[in-house]
């Protein structure tokens, strides 16, 4: 029972931060102005310019299954539903508008923003208590600090999820809205599915972000220090060790992040290939490692 | 009377990464009984504050025992903290929420509704002003609202350190009332200050501490009465002739450099005017010889050093 009140207490702390109302509203914004661009300079193709497209479509799909799909099919493999995807009829108009299509694609290149909207959620989240002093007014309500630690990183990584998702939503929406006036609104089977998937592993790795970024506030009880400190890591000491080593690539956050985000597997500067699951067991022990350490240290360190 | 805190051999030492350290609080031992306002006096390094973060679980004593409302702390801390509220140093409250907001975050950790918070900011006078950003808020209206949060937990035991900190002379006589009316409901108030005319009108027991070492504890009239001055000041034109009236009639008394020191109780002018009357001396003041707090804590803290190097 306490512990629900202690979640209670803390959602409406989290959901109370003038810095996520901000970070949501920006987005939102920067989501209406972008899809707004892009459909301004977007224009529905004439039936006269899709019917092109699609003869030359199937021009060049019947080529690629005469050639047995260009060598790209492995053994086995459905040469036509390859080639019929490769050669989507969107792709052979004069102009390229906005394609429903593309959402899942769209979603993966917004994923370094959203996980970055994590990251500062979660190192603000702890670090502006340590700053303000209020970690030592929580704890005068409740002394148990993994507690107090486990649920702060609990609800920051739930909100965050959270949050993601909904931004993301916002942006199907625009997009759908935006394709629909302006662009193609055709999309090929299993997109919808696809789209969630995208949007549940991008939320998934802002969640992540937010409780390292939660648990380095933590360790050096500072916003900015857990910010640079993240940025240290990835940028630099990551740098230097893909240079020197690329195989150390599939144990590297930043290398399994990417997996992840692609969904597919993916191949290291060595040659060695790192699989989604793989990768997103990486990003989960980096994300529990450091949670530990945080509140073991947040268990053990006196409070000032 | 049964203790509320209870403080045995606590002992805090701040260790440096590059060896040694610093003693802040060196064997102390204290007990709090229940109910009234109880005054933590000690100079600036004597250990106060450290003391009560060790109470409040938010620092791990190097030696020694405490225990809160009965409970160990910190092994029962989460037990008895639910009836204590307390502030360390300045209130540490969310700037950028309402004062309202503030006392929800909190409130809902132990299941407090919004009748008990508005009480609360009534009970401190912050009604008007719950619905604005702290961060707009006086120095003063922090502290009350820091008293409203600790007030919440409708608590037995309240430990404020400092409280009238950054005050002006209207919020210290705010806080002043405030602390007695909610010891005079049989609360125990243990406030730290360094103010000390303050906890002379406001406290009902004091303690004193320094280098990290209880010095003296007691009711303060106790406390007061140790250091002397149950006595009277008498000053009037011819010091000599008055004391060797007053010594002839069998009174003590001792000529300081502009009066007379007398060796009775205020009960006793009488006595004294009438018997320099009667020798055709008249007396120009005569007042009780009182020793304030501060002239006791100034004497018990005199050879004080901040901390102790180890």
């Amino acid at each position: 029972m306490s512990v629900i009140r202690l979640i209670s207490s803390e959602w409406l702390r989290v959901r109370s931060r003038r810095l996520v109302k901000v970070l949501t509203a920006l987005t939102l914004i920067g989501i209406v102005v972008a899809v707004g661009i892009g459909a301004a300079n977007s224009e529905r193709p004439s039936d006269d310019q899709l019917a092109r497209a699609e003869h030359r479509a199937d021009r060049v799909a019947e080529d690629c299954i005469a050639q047995g799909g260009y060598g790209e099919v492995e053994p086995g493999g459905d040469v036509e539903a390859f080639c019929r995807e490769l050669a989507e009829p969107s792709h052979f108009l004069d102009e390229s508008p906005m394609r429903r299509s593309d959402l899942p694609e769209l979603v993966r290149g917004s994923a370094f923003v959203a996980i970055l909207l994590g990251l500062v959620i979660g190192a603000s989240s702890v670090g502006a208590s340590w700053q303000s002093g209020t970690m030592t007014t929580i704890l005068s309500w409740e002394p148990r600090r993994v507690r107090v630690a486990l649920v702060r990183a609990g609800v920051v990584a739930a909100g965050c999820f959270a949050l993601v998702a909904l931004l993301f939503a916002s942006l199907a929406a625009v997009f759908w809205l935006a394709t629909g006036l302006r662009g193609l609104s055709a999309t090929p089977p299993g997109w919808g599915a696809e789209v969630i998937e995208v949007v549940a592993r991008v939320s998934a790795l802002a969640s992540c972000a937010s409780v390292i970024g939660g648990a380095i506030a933590m360790l050096g009880r500072n916003t900015a220090a857990a910010l640079g400190a993240v940025f240290v890591y990835l940028a630099v000491l990551e740098g230097i060790v893909r240079g020197l080593r690329p195989a150390v690539g599939r144990v590297l956050l930043g290398d399994s992040v990417a997996a992840v985000v692609i969904g597919n597997d993916m191949q290291l500067g060595d040659g060695s290939v790192v699989t989604p699951a793989r990768a997103a067991t990486v990003v989960a022990a980096y994300t529990l490692g450091l949670l530990a350490i945080a509140t073991v240290s947040f268990r053990v360190r006196d409070v000032h | 009377m049964s203790n509320v805190i209870e403080i045995e051999g606590l002992h805090k030492e701040y260790r440096r990464l590059r060896g040694g350290g610093t003693i802040a609080v060196d064997g102390l031992d204290l007990e709090v009984p229940e109910g009234g306002v109880f005054g933590f006096l000690g100079p600036n390094g004597a250990g106060k504050t450290t003391t009560i973060r060790c109470l409040l679980g938010l620092v791990a004593p190097s030696a020694g025992r405490l225990r809160l409302l009965g409970g160990e702390v910190p092994r029962q801390l989460p037990t008895s903290i639910r009836r204590v509220g307390s502030i360390v140093e300045i209130p540490a409250l969310f700037p950028r929420f309402s004062g309202r907001r503030n006392l929800e975050v909190l409130g809902r950790i132990d299941g407090i509704g919004a009748a008990t918070i508005d009480a609360s900011l009534d009970r401190v006078g912050l009604s008007d002003r719950a619905g604005d950003l702290v961060k707009t808020y006086s120095l003063g209206m922090k502290q009350r609202l820091g008293i409203a949060a600790a007030l919440l937990k409708d608590p037995a035991v309240l430990v404020l350190d400092e409280p009238a900190n950054g005050l002006d002379p209207a919020g210290i006589v705010e806080v002043r009332q405030l602390l007695r009316s909610l010891g005079a409901e049989g609360r125990t108030v243990f406030v730290s200050s360094h103010i000390l005319s303050e906890i002379q009108q406001t406290a009902d027991r004091v303690a004193i501490i320094a280098r990290g070492r209880l010095v003296t504890s007691g009711p303060v009239a106790e406390v007061l009465a140790a250091r002397g001055g149950d006595g009277l000041i008498v000053k009037l034109s011819d010091l000599p002739a008055g004391r060797e009236a007053l010594l002839a009639e069998g009174i003590e008394a001792t000529m300081t450099a502009d009066a007379l020191r007398v060796g009775l109780p205020a009960a006793e002018s009488e006595r004294v005017s009438r018997t320099l009357a009667e020798h055709g001396l008249f007396v120009t003041e005569l007042r009780p010889d009182q020793v304030d707090l501060e002239t006791v804590f100034l004497e018990l803290t005199s050879d004080e050093q901040e901390g102790t190097p180890v």
